[in-house]
């Protein structure tokens, strides 16, 4: 038996998923996982499509009967609603689910039980928004779910409640899919491979998921908010109780303007990854497309307000965010130039992907001109709320996400499949679709211009418009036939094409060092990267590999082993030993789930129930990782010895907690953003009552967050800060529930109900893991003594006091001083 | 974890002048600064105008600290002092409307 075989058996052994319906349960294999997200997403393109041809549909004649207004109102909610949340930000989560530890050459992401979890929750989230659709009470209010549309008094139905829970299900899919993304390219690399030895697509990457932690919180804030509003009356978006239907806006947007970027960034990573390969060259301008992703990813959240240049907010606001949304086409342009240049330099050659790549240029070039005419506030008061900017953002979106994605399926499908391209039918299918789309979407700048408003769902014959709408719609179906033949394009591939070679394209990155399709556990050992692209100095890397030449190459102790790097060196850093297959991430999504249902039933009083439920599943999640044998120093090949991460102190569970915690700081400021905006800018303000001020409850709760920062603090003691932290709790919900008005009475009222029991949670999470970690000292765990476990309760410690007693000084402070 | 923050400083830098600036015209408008008068500029725009000066001159010293050494081949601190230019840049064309545009209508 060779030994590239003996290794293949024995780390199978190890990853490999069992088979039955256990083993499919149970699995928390990334490249499983990944395709998975990818096809559930895909599946969700499709009804998103479906969706779109019947608003077509309905368009193409004037005083249509096709669909009332009432269902065309489900229609476009639901087709935007589908492709934002359920089809494009999945698809790329599981694309880079699948990609980044191969790119990166390590053998799974940080968090393979989060990976299982996040799926788990997206595909539940994802199907509660079907069944509505079903049952008929699809969101109705449009995907941005503008106040006071959207609130109790114009949306009396459960339409409106589908959309905020079930899309505040699947964006917790989101966030910890960032957390595990983030973490991973930050800590899961090959050794050697510095940050700027980095594959282009992983710091792609890295900027969206960091994108995602900062920009996701607000939306779950507002949805979070609404739903408040509409289950129990807490009226923060109603004007006459002291609220204000533009935080909603506000919300909305600062999540929704970077949701453009965040979809299209990791698309633009795809090109930047398989256009150089298309052109026999390497990308030019490595450092300046770094530099303008960064630039990209701070610029997308100061335009926000572009989206609401038409409700009255004053000149000079405009002026900044007209100025930031101008800005923000120059490191767009930078990438252009690069990927023109690189062309230029290489010998590109028209392969299929290309020809998807070629779709992209045309199309997000012409979507990135028209954002810049909206960007101009006067052109915008002209087109707003007109079919020309469903025109500019599907020219965007389509452009910028679904080309790349075509050309990325046709470029990567091998890798998945293992068998080689060998039909024509993707070149029909290409310009079905790109004559298609061109023609549906070209033609709707016009009639927008024309003053054709989007959502209309009739408009009348003897406007002028009626030819443009036909044409669209012709457009629209010629679109649809295309990827028709896409589809059966894939499952010939599927079934009936020859196994592909290795590395089929000649490419130089990692992720071509492996078997085709990929074994579970990736490579049987890690390279040791000295250049951006390995494979071109090793073309033989895959099966050095294999032989199991390089890093980890002996499995032991049936451990799921891999390496951690330090973050910009890419030294060396600690062994990681991953989890293995386990119901937990299905068990715990289910029980989340139940929270949702529960809320969308109308049954409050029991939803805290399933809450406990996540607590209890959480603890267990966290107990059952690790032992209490420390092992020391390991070797790990070539002479080298690493500690596993239960023996560091700054283990990949350490980093997800702190960035979980930015995401979590990000939530909080939205809320106290919120605050400072009703008050200051929403009518029916100050509000009728104050809250009772209370010098001794206020003493007690600062000074329990100060025994909680300053004790304890070097020697990682956690008993006396949880104490401290015990007393903060009593005065929060002391304050809440002694001295606050009702939250029924005036958004005032609501928002400090939020304000303190965010605190209130905060201070009770850290006082269960400051809990957690002292039993598992007392169990001699190795984790809780020599590793990280302390330092993650003590950041825990340190965000709860913070945020506790900024919640509760908040809310006694204008009461003190009024 | 501190070159990558460092790598960024001047766009985190960017991004909180300019949620400042546009924060204090918000707060300006809410408190009625714009009405009252400093003999010539309203007190809610020279605010806003010795924000927007602050602000480019941290970011002009922080483009000077991060200047990298002659031929230096450290991708991060090159980074560095990139994104602390950009940050520059975009502070000075993104703030300019504090200087004659309406604060308040």
């Amino acid at each position: 038996m060779t030994q590239a075989l003996r290794l293949h058996r024995a780390f199978e052994r190890i990853w490999g998923t069992p088979r039955g319906w256990r083993g499919t349960l149970s699995t928390v294999n990334h490249s499983t996982l990944g395709v998975r997200l990818m096809v559930t997403a895909f599946a969700f393109f499709l009804i998103g499509g479906v969706l779109a041809m019947l608003i077509r549909a309905q368009l193409a004649t004037p005083g249509s009967a096709f669909a009332g207004p009432d269902i065309y109102n489900q229609l476009f909610t639901m087709h935007g609603s589908i492709m934002m949340f359920l089809f494009a930000i999945p698809m790329f989560e599981g694309f880079a689910i699948y990609m980044l530890p191969k790119m990166l050459g390590a053998r799974d992401l940080a968090f393979p039980r989060m990976t299982a979890y996040g799926w788990w929750c997206y595909l539940f989230g994802g199907s509660l928004l079907l069944i509505a659709m079903v049952l008929g009470v699809a969101p109705d209010a449009g995907w941005f779910m503008y106040t006071p549309l959207s609130s109790k008094p114009y949306s009396p139905g459960i339409n409106s409640d589908f959309w905020l829970l079930g899309i505040t299900f699947v964006e917790i899919s989101a966030i910890v899919t960032a957390v595990d993304i983030v973490v991973s390219i930050l800590k899961l690399r090959a050794p050697g491979m510095s940050l700027d030895r980095m594959p282009l697509f992983a710091w792609y990457m890295l900027v969206t998921a960091m994108m995602m932690l900062i920009g996701f919180p607000p939306l779950i804030l507002g949805s979070i908010l609404l739903e408040l509003e509409r289950a129990f009356g807490w009226p923060f978006f109603d004007a006459e109780r002291g609220g204000d239907s533009l935080l909603w806006q506000h919300l909305f947007w600062l999540f929704g303007h970077p949701e453009v970027y965040i979809i299209f960034l990791p698309a633009a990573g795809v090109v930047s990854t398989i256009l150089p390969v298309m052109a026999r060259t390497r990308i030019l301008g490595y450092g300046w497309i770094v530099g303008a992703i960064l630039a990209l990813g701070f610029l997308s959240f100061g335009l926000w307000v572009h989206h609401m240049f038409t409700v009255g907010i004053p000149h000079m606001a405009l002026a900044f965010f007209s100025a930031a949304s101008t800005l923000v086409a120059i490191p767009t342009g930078v990438q252009i130039f690069a990927w023109l240049g690189t062309l230029w330099a290489g010998r590109p050659q028209m392969k299929l992907p290309m020809l998807y790549l070629v779709g992209f240029f045309v199309t997000f070039v012409m979507g990135g001109l028209t954002g810049v005419m909206v960007a101009v506030v006067p052109f915008d008061w002209q087109a707003h709320d007109t079919a020309f900017v469903t025109a500019h953002l599907h020219y965007v979106l389509f452009g910028g996400f679904v080309f790349p994605m075509l050309a990325a399926t046709y470029y990567w499908l091998g890798h998945v499949t293992g068998r080689q391209y060998s039909y024509t039918l993707g070149k029909a299918a290409f310009w079905l679709i790109f004559i298609g789309f061109h023609l549906t979407f070209f033609l709707m700048h016009i009639v927008g211009l024309l003053g054709q408003p989007r959502r209309i769902d009739t408009y009348p014959a003897d406007i002028g418009w009626t030819g443009y709408n036909l044409l669209s719609s012709v457009g629209g179906f010629v679109t649809a036939i295309g990827f028709g033949l896409f589809v059966i394009d894939l499952l010939l591939q599927f079934f009936h094409a020859p196994r592909t070679r290795r590395n089929p394209w000649g490419a130089g990155t990692l992720e071509w060092a492996m078997m085709l399709p990929p074994p579970s556990y990736n490579i049987a050992s890690l390279p040791q990267v000295d250049d951006r692209e390995p494979l071109e100095a090793a073309p033989d890397l895959a099966l050095s590999l294999a032989r199991g030449e390089g890093y980890l190459a002996e499995p032991r102790n049936n451990w799921r082993e891999t390496l951690a790097v330090e973050t910009a060196s890419g030294r060396i850093d600690h062994i990681v030993v991953l989890p293995g297959n386990t119901l937990l991430p299905l068990w715990t999504a289910l029980v989340t789930g139940a929270f949702f249902v529960l809320m969308l039933l109308g049954l409050y009083a029991w939803a805290p129930v399933p809450l406990i439920g996540v607590a209890a599943l959480g603890w267990r999640w966290a107990w059952v990782q690790g032992g209490k044998q420390p092992f020391g120093k390991l070797p790990i090949g070539f002479g080298d010895e690493a500690c596993v991460h239960a023996e560091v102190q700054g283990s990949p569970g350490w980093w997800g907690n702190v960035f979980f915690l930015s995401a979590n700081g990000t939530f909080f400021g939205s809320l106290l953003f919120g605050y400072a905006f009703l008050w200051t800018i929403a009518p029916n303000w100050p509000p009728p009552e104050l809250l009772t001020p209370s010098v001794p409850i206020l003493a007690i709760g600062v000074a329990g967050a100060a025994v909680a920062a300053l004790f304890g603090r070097r020697v990682r003691a956690l008993k006396g800060p949880v104490a401290g932290l015990a007393a903060l709790f009593v005065a929060l919900i002391a304050t809440v529930w002694l001295l606050a008005p009702s939250p029924t009475s005036h958004a005032y009222g609501a928002v400090l109900a939020v304000l303190l029991g965010y605190g209130a949670l905060h201070v009770a999470l850290a006082i269960l893991i400051g809990m957690f970690v002292v039993r598992r000292r007392g169990a001699g765990y190795v984790a809780a003594t020599l590793g990280a476990e302390p330092r993650i309760a003590r950041l825990w410690i340190d965000y709860a006091l913070a945020t506790g007693a900024t919640a509760l000084i908040g809310a006694h402070m204008p009461a003190l001083l009024a | 974890m501190t070159p990558l923050l460092r790598s960024v400083s001047g766009l985190i830098l960017w991004a909180v002048a300019f949620s400042a600036i546009y924060a204090i015209q918000g707060l300006s408008c809410a408190l009625g600064w714009d009405a009252i008068g400093l003999g010539g500029p309203s007190l809610a725009r020279s605010i806003l105008i010795a924000t927007y000066i602050v602000s480019v001159t941290i970011l002009a010293w922080l483009c000077w600290r991060l200047r990298p050494s002659s031929g230096t081949r450290d991708f991060l601190a090159i980074l560095a002092f990139a994104s602390s230019v950009i940050g520059l840049l975009s502070t000075i064309y993104t703030g300019l409307p504090v200087f004659w545009l309406s604060i308040c209508s």
